[in-house]
């Protein structure tokens, strides 16, 4: 990707929401837009679009990301794709995993307050999208408690318990905070509205008190084209088909007595 | 009564803040020395007897402090020894028939009773009960985090703590003892959260607990449960941190409450309430009052008849409701360690 000759980018026309209009905001100088999906160098996909999967892949050298895929549209054989999740892309994910990574954590939580709007399965599909950025991928989730305003689950990472709480409202306090807790403190991220670039707040409080990490004006969007570019091996798409997996299977067993 | 960390790190240091109104006359604890040290620094005299302080006049209030078990037997001798007023530390009783019996006497006698748990008197609390108006059955989810460093922590920043109990050894093996282990925090935290819960839910709603996890060292809990169509996320844990962070949230469908309350303990002011609504917010000022002290000055008005008691059925029912959950988390714990 270090040629300077034209590339194109195809963006799903349906992405008029606000996450889309934040993509094309974010959408690098160097690439122009295409009408032609099958010539595109890059294809952006609303995964909220209940056909996406059809448009996908145009050719096998495009690369794609996809925005917020929507619960159970994932097919087991993908190919490869830059996850734009509203909470997973934003750049303060990696930071968080780096941390993770030399942390002895003992469990985890995940707590999210979503618009009313939303359909508590698929924030749950995005929580556990975030959880796995931060380095926190799940491998079970039993869901214990759900309505049409939130649910309750009790994963695994591992070893090690990650509880997640899902709430639904139209009061503007929207947010999702991950938080590990070690034996002295706890390693925090906390995530405001996805499509602005109020920096994630990524801290790590221990015996000499709290450290703030970093923080970075940028939006998931603009992190995830940057992975797009970047980053040749990026591929969301097995992590994102077994955490869609482990839903519909906790829903499953949930709705089946 | 009782003169153990509570009374020294919490109470008197409140009484202090409030001498307008109270003056400490007697310090009741089985162990003199203990008592007499707590007597001396409060110009208090100091004793063993309950009934020195119960048959003594110039005694008007009591609270008491003493070990749980203890309770409700010392609340109705104070009830029936006509006391203008009783305070007695959190949970009120150690059974529901124990604490009906309580306010069975409080109404025979005309004693009012109060519980202390100390965010109920928080005026940010209060202050976030006003502005939302109806609160029976408008929230869809409850969540109340506790996360605290080891009271002992708090208890030095507060005073000089005279004779601390150390703690018994416990065996953390035992599944038995972990069940226990939560069933304390809920009884002995999360309690302090039960009368801002329950004002939000459905008055029969039952509780029904979906999942319980004891958290050790040196305990907490970690509890999803359901109270009619509320949904309950309950997490207390009390760990080697020093950061406290104690949060209740209330979400309903177009509003909700954060409150971020003061660790106990320490004279840390309110809590700071936060109602969110669909495009504002509304924030309380913090006041310098704790709940602590919010409680005594409700105390004095009550002895004074300057309000009416709060009926003792709605603490009898934060109580029950506190038992049931408490029972209900040990019994889930020990099952999903069966299970597991």
């Amino acid at each position: 990707m270090s040629s300077n000759l034209a590339r194109t980018v195809w963006l799903d026309p349906t992405l008029n929401h606000l996450a889309g209009q934040s993509t094309l905001s974010s959408l690098p100088q160097s690439l122009l837009q295409t009408t032609d999906r099958f010539s595109a160098a890059f294809v952006v996909l609303n995964g909220q679009r209940r056909n996406w999967t059809e448009l996908y892949p145009p050719s096998a050298t495009t690369s794609t990301i996809v925005v917020d895929p929507q619960l159970g549209s994932l097919p087991s054989r993908m190919q490869p794709f830059v996850l734009d999740s509203p909470w997973a892309a934003n750049p303060g994910c990696s930071t968080f995993a780096g941390q993770l990574q030399t942390a002895d954590w003992q469990f985890g939580e995940c707590c999210t307050i979503a618009p009313l709007s939303e359909d508590p399965k698929q924030v749950l599909f995005r929580a556990a999208s975030l959880l796995r950025a931060c380095g926190l991928p799940l491998s079970s989730i039993e869901v214990l408690f759900g309505s049409a305003t939130g649910l309750a689950a009790q994963a695994q990472s591992g070893d090690h318990p990650v509880r997640i709480s899902i709430s639904l409202t139209a009061a503007a306090l929207h947010r999702m905070s991950v938080r590990a807790f070690t034996a002295t403190g706890a390693i925090t991220g906390e995530f405001d509205d996805p499509d602005l670039s109020q920096p994630a707040r990524i801290s790590i409080t221990d015996r000499s008190g709290t450290l703030l990490l970093p923080t970075i004006w940028e939006t998931g969007h603009r992190a995830a084209w940057k992975r797009a570019l970047t980053d040749a091996s990026a591929n969301d798409a097995p992590g994102s088909f077994k955490d869609q997996q482990l839903i519909t299977e906790a829903f499953t067993r949930k709705e089946t007595p | 009564m009782g003169a153990g960390p509570v009374t020294q790190a919490i109470h008197l240091p409140a009484l202090a803040t409030v001498r307008d109104y109270f003056t400490v006359r007697k310090v009741m604890d089985t162990d003199l020395k203990v008592a007499q040290a707590v007597a001396d620094r409060a110009g208090a005299q100091a004793t063993t007897s309950v009934s020195a302080v119960l048959e003594d006049p110039a005694v008007e209030v009591v609270a008491i402090c003493s070990p749980h078990a203890f309770h409700a037997e010392q609340t109705i001798a104070a009830c029936r020894a006509g006391k203008r007023a009783v305070l007695c530390e959190k949970p009120l009783t150690m059974s529901i028939p124990q604490a009906e019996e309580v306010a069975a006497v409080s109404a025979a006698t005309g004693v009012p009773v109060i519980v202390g748990t100390m965010h109920s008197y928080d005026s940010a609390w209060e202050w976030a009960a006003k502005q939302w108006g109806h609160l029976e059955g408008s929230a869809h989810t409850i969540r109340s985090s506790i996360i605290l460093p080891p009271n002992e922590r708090f208890e030095d920043f507060s005073t000089e703590v005279t004779s601390r109990v150390e703690p018994l050894p416990v065996n953390t093996a035992d599944a038995n003892v972990r069940a226990s282990i939560a069933h304390l925090g809920v009884m002995a935290v999360g309690m302090h959260n039960v009368p801002h819960l329950r004002s939000f839910l459905p008055s029969e709603a039952a509780v029904n607990v979906h999942h319980a996890r004891g958290l050790l060292p040196p305990f907490g809990y970690d509890v999803f449960a359901s109270a009619g169509d509320c949904q309950l996320d309950l997490l207390c844990y009390m760990y080697d941190t020093w950061h406290p962070k104690w949060t209740f949230e209330a979400i309903g469908d177009s509003r909700a409450l954060r409150i971020e309350f003061t660790p106990s303990y320490v004279k840390a002011g309110s809590a700071t309430a936060t109602i969110f609504e669909r495009d504002q917010s509304t924030t309380c000022v913090r006041t310098a009052s704790n709940g602590y002290v919010k409680e005594w000055l409700h105390l004095y008005e009550l002895a004074l008849k300057k309000r009416e008691p709060t009926a003792l059925s709605a603490i009898v029912n934060d109580l029950r409701f506190a038992m049931n959950l408490a029972h209900s988390v040990a019994d889930v714990i020990l099952q999903e360690e069966n299970h597991s």
